[in-house]
């Protein structure tokens, strides 16, 4: 028997009158008992619709969904807080709004509040909490709703990376108790990490289900990245003349695609087309990286081997950034061209062509699962480690 | 295993049968209600017994020592009183539910629950307030010298009648405030009218007789007298009851069936 199963699922708003807008189409989907699913897609995909349609807060204008089982949704933590309530009245009206039978609450009291860490202030109205003990209060009574299916909404998105730990580590939890899933993120990594299959939605729609590894890369790939579109030909339009070496062209890919997104699982290809007009000593392309704030992580000449007088022509230089050897963060990559100890021929030395670029990781690794961005570091080598046990 | 089918919208009329699943949640927000009302007050729940009082004494001094309007041979302020607690039974318990569908649209949005629970609260939260008060009415009436007959016992059952029926108006508007927040400024005015077309602060003897008629449709002219019948072994009208109760019935069925109707569209006009 599936747990919940989804045949043609719609939901219409009326926009001003006549107008129609479908949040949510057609969506047809069988969920095993167990399965913990991801949904990702864009904001206004559809992703909280259908959560608040299988949740039974709002009801679908198509189709049908049948659920086996209890139902419990967390679209928010702590929803019905009450400023006024202290802590602990705040646990069980709380409990008793998402579901949970105040005889638990009794059985599981000291959990809560030892979880939450807030154990000091429990008889302090919560209006007094920082929004950090609120928020770990409010997750540490959701962590305790048992029932055998759970939507969730981005719960996750709150608190400091340790307590993010936290509760990435209670979910794992809940879903090796066998309760099926169904989690809406934008965190790529808890949705590779947690579930067992991913949904992508755009605009109301199913765009593929499968493996979440292989959704989110498809989704990552496909959708538009933070900030505007580069033209690159745009700034190598903008580029100063210069009597001996003009960039034609740059490409940046990965796999044979453009992608707006890159990964660091691949490795990442450059290439530089650029035209020389007269042979000059000590002329030379350069790639630099800059981190997200400007400052220069590497740099490299497309001499690196040895020198190479670049004589009258047409050239391609190809540079390849190895695989897992940037973090996923985001980038900008410099392309110039420079005389040696003399000038730059692509504006000030180290500007070049500024083309930001954003990594992302497919498999996060394990030891540091949901790290916050500003712990990332500027690269991620794959080094090399042995640990030998000598005792 | 509990098996829950979603289907796209249909009136749901009997969705309140959902309801004694829900109890404990029913519960929670009475608790909450009551727990929340007088936080962060000096007085605290003194304001309970202060309110009626303060009442009293402006109206005692208005009506029953200026204007001298007549009690039915009572002491002017047990006779208000008697009135006065009742009236705010259904008046308090319509104020919390009328609004209450909006004010708690955070939980709404987030959380699914038969949606009537929170009208239902709402309007059984003014029986602490009324508790209290009632024990200083009947202190009240012993310092005057009265004595409580055995009538006593149908206090109870006019309570349940002012309260199903502020439940009643209180779903209807509830459901209405929702779409359109007419409603709050609209409540006030009603409530104003229906005070002044309840025998609270003159007795139902004041009304012409051939007027009685109309004014007996009225349920709260029912309940007030029922209560002063109750305490004081006043005289009851002899017009039939049967209009104002079966007048009841309609605005509970209605107002729930209203309510029914509009419960799955909340979310999306809220």
């Amino acid at each position: 028997m599936t747990a919940l199963s989804f045949a043609n699922v719609g939901k219409c708003y009326k926009v001003r009158g006549k107008d129609t807008f479908w949040a949510l189409r057609d969506f047809t989907l069988d969920v095993e008992p167990g399965e913990i699913i991801g949904i990702v897609g864009s904001n206004g995909a559809g992703k909280s619709t259908l959560l608040k349609i299988v949740s039974r807060i709002t009801l679908p204008t198509t189709g049908a969904i049948v659920v086996n089982g209890r139902i419990g949704s967390l679209l928010e933590v702590g929803t019905g807080f009450h400023q006024e309530l202290t802590g602990l009245e705040n646990i069980y009206f709380n409990g008793a709004v998402i579901g949970i039978p105040r005889r638990e609450i009794d059985a599981h009291l000291s959990d809560i509040i030892d979880f939450s860490g807030v154990r000091d202030f429990i008889d302090t109205p919560v209006k007094r909490y920082s929004s950090g003990m609120y928020t770990r209060l409010a997750f540490a009574i959701a962590a305790h709703l048992d029932v055998e299916n759970m939507f969730i909404d981005e719960v996750l998105a709150v608190g400091d990376a340790e307590f993010q730990r936290k509760c990435l580590a209670k979910m794992g939890d809940m879903a090796k108790s066998g309760r099926t899933i169904l989690f809406v993120s934008h965190d790529m990594n808890a949705i590779t990490r947690l579930c067992t299959r991913a949904v992508w939605l755009e605009r109301g729609c199913i765009m593929s289900t499968g493996d979440p590894q292989k959704i989110v890369q498809d989704y990552i790939t496909h959708s538009v990245p933070r900030g505007d579109v580069v033209n690159i030909n745009t700034l190598l339009d903008r580029l100063p003349e210069d009597p001996t070496i003009k960039i034609t062209g740059i490409q940046i890919s990965q796999n044979g695609n453009t992608p707006n997104v890159f990964f660091r699982d691949y490795p990442i290809k450059i290439e530089i087309n650029y035209t020389v007009s007269k042979t000059e000593p000590g002329l030379r392309v350069f790639v630099r990286i800059l981190d997200d704030r400007g400052t220069m992580i590497l740099r490299s000449y497309h001499d690196v081997k040895g020198a190479m007088i670049l004589n009258p022509g047409e050239y391609t230089s190809t540079l390849i950034i190895p695989k897992e050897y940037l973090s996923h963060r985001n980038y900008e990559i410099s392309i110039g061209a420079l005389v040696f100890n003399q000038r730059a021929c692509t504006g000030n030395i180290g500007e070049g062509v500024r083309i930001p670029i954003q990594v992302e990781t497919i498999a996060p690794t394990d030891c540091y699962p949901e790290e916050a961005l500003t712990y990332r570091p500027l690269i991620e080598p794959n080094l090399i480690w042995e640990t030998v046990k000598d005792k | 295993m509990k098996q829950t089918i979603i289907l796209p919208n249909k009136w749901n009329f009997f969705g309140f049968k959902e309801i004694p699943k829900y109890k404990e949640l029913l519960w929670m927000f009475i608790w909450r209600d009551i727990k929340i009302r007088y936080k962060q007050t000096l007085l605290g729940i003194a304001w309970v017994l202060f309110q009626p009082i303060a009442m009293m004494i402006i109206l005692t001094l208005f009506f029953g020592v200026l204007i001298k309007v007549p009690s039915d041979g009572l002491p002017y302020p047990v006779f208000f009183l008697s009135a006065y607690i009742t009236w705010v039974i259904f008046y308090d318990g319509l104020m919390r539910s009328y609004a209450s569908i909006v004010q708690n649209t955070a939980i709404i949005t987030k959380v699914y629950f038969p949606r009537l629970i929170i009208p239902i609260a709402g309007s059984l939260a003014p029986l602490v307030d009324f508790t209290i008060a009632f024990t200083l009415l009947l202190v009240l009436i012993l310092i005057y010298g009265l004595t409580i007959p055995y009538t006593i016992i149908l206090v109870p059952i006019l309570i349940v009648w002012a309260i199903s029926l502020s439940f009643g108006v209180g779903a209807f508007m509830s459901a209405l405030n929702v779409k359109y927040r007419d409603v709050q400024y609209a409540i006030p005015f009603l409530l104003m009218v229906w005070m002044y077309a309840s025998p609270v602060v003159y007795p139902a003897s004041l009304v012409p007789p051939h007027l009685h008629w109309v004014y007996y449709l009225n349920p709260i002219s029912w309940i007030i007298d029922g209560m002063r019948f109750a305490l004081f072994g006043l005289p009851m009208s002899t017009q039939s009851v049967i209009p104002a109760i079966t007048i009841t019935g309609i605005i509970i069925v209605g107002g729930v069936m209203f309510f029914e109707y509009y419960e799955n569209k909340f979310v999306d006009f809220i």
